[in-house]
Formats: C-alpha cells, sequence, structure tokens
C-alpha cells in the first residue's frame, strides 16, 4: 500500500513537470539538454549528456544528431587537450552514444523512448553488477537477475554492448575525417 | 496524525542528529580555552544551518531536483568539479575523523585503545551504509543520539556558572599569542555546523522520502526547531567544558579528555553518558557524510542512486561508496588524532564553503525551479554574510596558526 502511495506522488510529481515541458521552439541546448539526466523508459537513470554531435548538412542548417556520454567528452569539456589523454588511456571503452531521436520528452529530465538495457550507456553499472556484486551477499543481484530474466534480458543480454540503440563513439578527429561537414559541438566553446 | 508524526519524528532526528565528531571537538575546546567567549559562534552557526538547511528541503522538494543535480545542469560539468573536488577533499578528511569519534567511544566503554578499533568502527558503517534503508540510517543513530541531551542535564547539576566565566560570555579571554588560535577555533566552529555535507544529504532525503510541495511545513519545522533544539547540545557541551575544564587548566585536547566535563555533574554514568552521545553522534555523522559524498557523486555523474533500492541496482553508486570509505580509513591509519583532524576538517570546510554553497546564491534565486517559492532578501543576505565571514576567518586563521604552531 505504501508503495502503491509512493508511486501515486512520483507520478503526480512527473506530471506536474511535464506540464512545464517547454515548446518545441524554446529548445535550448545548454539549458535543456546539455548535463540533463537522461533516464529511460523503465524509469533507470543512465547518466547524463556530455556533449553533443551535430552534423553540417548539406543545406548549411546545423542538425543535432547524437548525444554523447562518457569520461573522454567529459574531458572535452574540460580541455581539448585532455581528450586525447584520456583516449589513450580508455580507448573509447566508456564512449557511448545516443541518437537525438531517442529522445522522448525535453522535460528537465531527457526520456529515452527504449529500456536501460536497449543502451549501452550504463554498461559498467551491469558489469558492476554481474561480475563483482554477484558476488557479496545482500546486493540483492539474485532477485534482480531473476527479475531481468523474467523481462527477457537476461545476463547474456546484459552482458553484451546492445547496438540497437546506440554505438561506440569514433575517436576524436574521425568526424572531421570522415567528412569535413561534421562539426562536433564543444561546449568549451560556450560559457561553461 | 501521520503528517504530525513526521514533523516530530523529524524534530526529533534533527535533534539527535546535530552533534557530530566536528561539533564536539569545537564545543569542548571552545568551551575549555576560551569559556563562554565562543557561544556567539555557535548561535550563529545554528542560525546559518537552520536557513540553509530550509532553503535546501525547499529547493527539493518544489524542484524534485537534488543541491548536486542542480550545480551540474545549471552551471555545467566543468564548475561542477570545484564544489566535488572541495567536498572530496573535506568530507574525506571529516569522515576519517568521524571514524574516530566512533572508535574513540567504543574505546570509552571497552577499554581497549581506538587505534585497533578504528577499523571495527568502519567495518560498522560499511555494514550499515550496505545493508540498511534510509529511514533506519537516518533515524537510528539519530534516536540514539537523543542522549545528547544528557549534556543539559549535566549542565543544569552543575548550577549557574560563578560571574568569571559569565563575563568570558562578552569579553573572550583571549591572552597574548592566542588570537590566530581564537579565530581557528570560530572557523573550524563554523565549518563544523554550516558543512556542505548536510545538504547534499538533506535534499537527498528529501528524494528518498518522496517529498513534494506539500512538505514544505514538514520541511521548515524540522529545520528550525530541529536545528535550534539540537544545537542545545552543543551549547551545553561548551558550558560543560568552561565550567569543568577550563578551571582545571585542561585545553580538551582529546576527545576522551572532554568527556571528563559530565564526569563531574553524573559521575560514572556521566563519563558513559558521553561515550553513547559520541558513539551514535560520530556513527550518524559518518553514515551521512559518507551518503552525501556519494548521492553528490552519483548525482552529478547521473547514476542510479538510492539508499532504498539494492546496491545491484545502483552498482556504481555503491561502488564509489566503498571506495570513498577505503581512502577514509586510510586517512584515519596514518593515526591522527581524531580530535585534532576533525578541528582541521572543520576549518578546511570553512574555508571551502564559498567554493561549495555559492551556487546555492544562484539555485534559490532561480524561478525555473523554484517558482514562486524563491529566497527572499533576508535569506540571501544570509548566505553571503556567513560565506564571507566564513572564508575570511579561515584564510586568515589557517597560516596564523600554522605559523604560531598553535591549535
Amino acid at each position: 500500500m505504501k508503495e502503491r502511495e509512493q508511486e501515486q506522488v512520483r507520478e503526480q510529481v512527473r506530471e506536474e513537470i511535464r506540464a512545464e515541458v517547454p515548446s518545441r521552439e524554446q529548445i535550448l541546448v545548454m539549458r535543456n539538454i546539455m548535463d540533463n539526466q537522461l533516464e529511460t523508459s523503465d524509469d533507470i537513470e543512465i547518466g547524463r549528456v556530455a556533449d553533443i554531435e551535430a552534423e553540417l548538412r548539406p543545406d548549411g542548417r546545423l542538425v543535432l544528431t547524437r548525444l554523447m556520454t562518457g569520461p573522454e567528452a567529459l574531458a572535452g569539456r574540460i580541455s581539448s587537450r585532455l581528450r586525447p589523454i584520456v583516449h589513450f588511456l580508455l580507448r573509447n571503452r566508456f564512449e557511448h552514444s545516443i541518437p537525438i531521436d531517442e529522445i522522448d520528452g525535453f522535460h528537465p529530465t531527457l526520456r529515452l523512448r527504449g529500456r536501460a538495457i536497449d543502451y549501452s550507456t550504463g554498461e559498467s553499472e551491469r558489469w558492476l553488477a554481474n561480475h563483482v556484486f554477484r558476488w557479496l551477499p545482500g546486493s540483492g543481484w539474485k532477485e534482480w537477475h531473476e527479475q531481468l530474466e523474467q523481462s527477457g534480458t537476461g545476463t547474456a543480454e546484459t552482458e553484451a554492448a546492445t547496438e540497437t540503440r546506440t554505438e561506440e563513439t569514433r575517436a576524436p578527429g574521425d568526424a572531421a575525417r570522415g567528412n569535413p561537414a561534421v562539426a562536433s559541438h564543444q561546449s568549451e566553446h560556450h560559457s561553461h | 496524525m501521520k503528517k504530525v508524526f513526521a514533523i516530530a519524528l523529524g524534530i526529533v532526528t534533527a535533534i539527535g542528529g546535530f552533534l557530530d565528531a566536528g561539533t564536539v571537538a569545537t564545543s569542548g575546546e571552545a568551551g575549555a580555552k576560551y569559556g563562554f567567549g565562543l557561544i556567539w559562534a555557535v548561535i550563529l552557526a545554528t542560525i546559518e544551518i537552520i536557513l540553509l538547511v530550509e532553503m535546501v528541503g525547499r529547493f527539493t522538494a518544489v524542484s524534485q531536483k537534488t543541491y548536486a543535480d542542480a550545480i551540474r545542469e545549471k552551471f555545467g560539468f566543468k564548475f561542477y568539479l570545484f564544489p566535488l573536488a572541495s567536498e572530496l577533499i573535506a568530507e574525506s578528511l571529516l569522515l576519517a575523523a568521524e571514524l574516530g569519534g566512533v572508535a574513540i567511544a567504543l574505546s570509552l566503554l571497552t577499554g581497549i585503545s581506538w587505534h585497533y578499533l578504528f577499523p571495527v568502527a568502519a567495518l560498522l558503517v560499511l555494514i550499515l551504509v550496505w545493508s540498511a534503508s534510509f529511514d533506519i540510517i537516518e533515524n537510528g543513530p539519530a534516536l540514539l543520539g537523543l542522549v545528547t541531551l544528557s549534556f543539559l542535564v549535566g549542565v543544569i547539576l552543575l548550577g549557574p556558572p560563578k560571574l568569571s566565566l559569565l563575563q568570558t560570555l562578552w569579553k573572550p579571554p583571549v591572552q597574548q599569542g592566542q588570537f590566530a588560535d581564537y579565530l581557528y577555533l570560530v572557523a573550524a566552529i563554523l565549518g563544523a555546523t554550516i558543512s556542505p555535507y548536510l545538504l547534499y544529504f538533506y535534499s537527498s532525503g528529501a528524494i528518498e522520502e518522496h517529498w513534494s510541495g506539500k512538505s514544505l511545513l514538514l520541511n521548515r519545522v524540522t529545520a528550525i526547531v530541529g536545528m535550534g533544539f539540537g544545537s542545545i547540545g552543543s551549547l551545553a557541551l561548551l558550558i560543560l567544558s568552561a565550567i569543568v575544564l577550563r578551571p582545571l587548566n585542561m585545553q580538551a585536547g582529546t576527545l576522551g579528555e572532554i568527556g571528563l566535563a559530565m564526569a563531574k555533574p553524573l559521575g560514572i554514568v556521566g563519563g558513559y553518558l558521553f561515550a553513547v552521545a559520541l558513539f551514535s553522534t560520530c556513527l550518524g555523522a559518518a553514515l551521512e557524510v559518507v551518503l552525501a559524498v556519494s548521492y553528490n557523486v552519483a548525482q552529478g555523474f547521473g547514476w542510479e542512486w538510492g539508499q532504498n533500492q539494492n546496491p545491484v541496482q545502483t552498482a556504481r553508486y555503491y561502488a564509489f561508496m566503498i571506495v570513498f570509505l577505503l581512502i577514509a580509513v586510510i586517512i584515519g591509519l596514518l593515526g591522527i588524532d581524531p580530535l585534532q583532524l576533525a578541528l582541521f576538517a572543520s576549518t578546511v570546510i570553512a574555508l571551502f564553503l564559498p567554493v561549495s554553497l555559492s551556487p546555492f546564491l544562484f539555485i534559490m534565486n532561480d524561478p525555473a525551479y523554484l517558482k514562486d517559492k524563491t529566497n527572499g532578501w533576508f535569506d540571501n543576505t544570509a548566505i553571503i554574510l556567513i560565506l564571507l565571514i566564513a572564508f575570511a576567518v579561515a584564510v586568515v586563521s589557517i597560516p596564523l596558526e600554522i605559523i604560531t604552531g598553535g591549535g
């Protein structure tokens, strides 16, 4: 009963927040997307937007294409010199990107259309759960794993990077080398 | 009825959870060294923490965002690193001090050296953060911490202070060469009471407990009444130290020495009461510090977090918590006296307060988060004043203290 009441309160708060959604014309990159929380359709928080990739179309339009997450993108926000160092150390292992059309709504939290398992962002969480915490008493791994099995997303799938909705980030400069029209949005050029 | 119970519980836990190793150390040393000459600092710090806690609770209840969320989203990742770094440095020292406080309390009760009990204290904290729900962590040690009200009993039993001691209230007995030490204690008192970890913990707790716009009354009463009455323990300990330790020229250089102040009015029972009070308050504070920093990191990086979920569902949050606890243990195992560590940590916190709290000024005035519940001029003025005072005192006192070899 208590849980149901709590869920009702949560839903009420979400409704109030949705009422505050900006209209299409009012969406601002820094305000409504950059650094905002990413939340999947099953209410799992998988990270924050670290950077945004944009594409310069032949017709001259600059179009936002992908949300970037991961330490390399964050390093690039601190300093452009830091990014290659982090890339050398981490080799893109923790970099992920999500197509921008996965965003279901520009609320204070960015809701994504898929479930947490559909995105490789947040994979480190599942790795820790399956390789470290499963052996620790009281971690709740057994119940969690059973739940995933029942919902059809067992360990095998959780361990594999799910590529249906995300793809590994290309190395810095690849986008420009591959297509001179592609630009990467660098927030350090902005007020942050 | 439910609301009344929630308010009552909020007040009670705020009272019991007010003290920690930092406030015990600063109150005890302040009373022993300067009589009543630092009561003003305790009162000032209490007023400030009441305001800050009310503000952060209001912010979270209305916006449904935590303080860390707001810093990252409003100021960006680069800026977020500054309060994060200051918190990691200051709170790792403070956590080591709190664990030391727990160890010393156990040492007072068992007679075993606190050095051997330090890992036991850390293990106890680890077990609790791993397995206990938020309610148990927030309420358990705080309810036990109501034992701190025995300090007030001790003060009453000792009777009114002598006139010469009473005069120190408006004329602090600062001797030549002691000014740096006096300022150092002012900074430590401010830092010990106005700890930013409280804001991260309180705002995250508001989300854990599903506060909404309807919780504003609960928030206000908890902040004002709870924190207000909570400072009674701190003031009572200062007065006890002033009455008992100062005439004996005891400088309250260790937490155990501060406990002697309870022995005079209450005998051996007073000693045990002090040990239990120290145990519960330091344990509660250790839990809050660990959670607060973990909340900060998880929220700042957008990870799943929450004490009411299984560790496997919030793996990165718990993994960080364990690493942070380990760092504090390593600092503690260096063998630095917990009281000295608590004083130093509190002063460092005071030094970093502008970094930790300046985002507050902007966030609390943003109607996008708070709608019509933004700060008024009084709240804004209060924040600015305390930031300036705490920072100025800390930046002056720390170098002086090092140069003069005081503390």
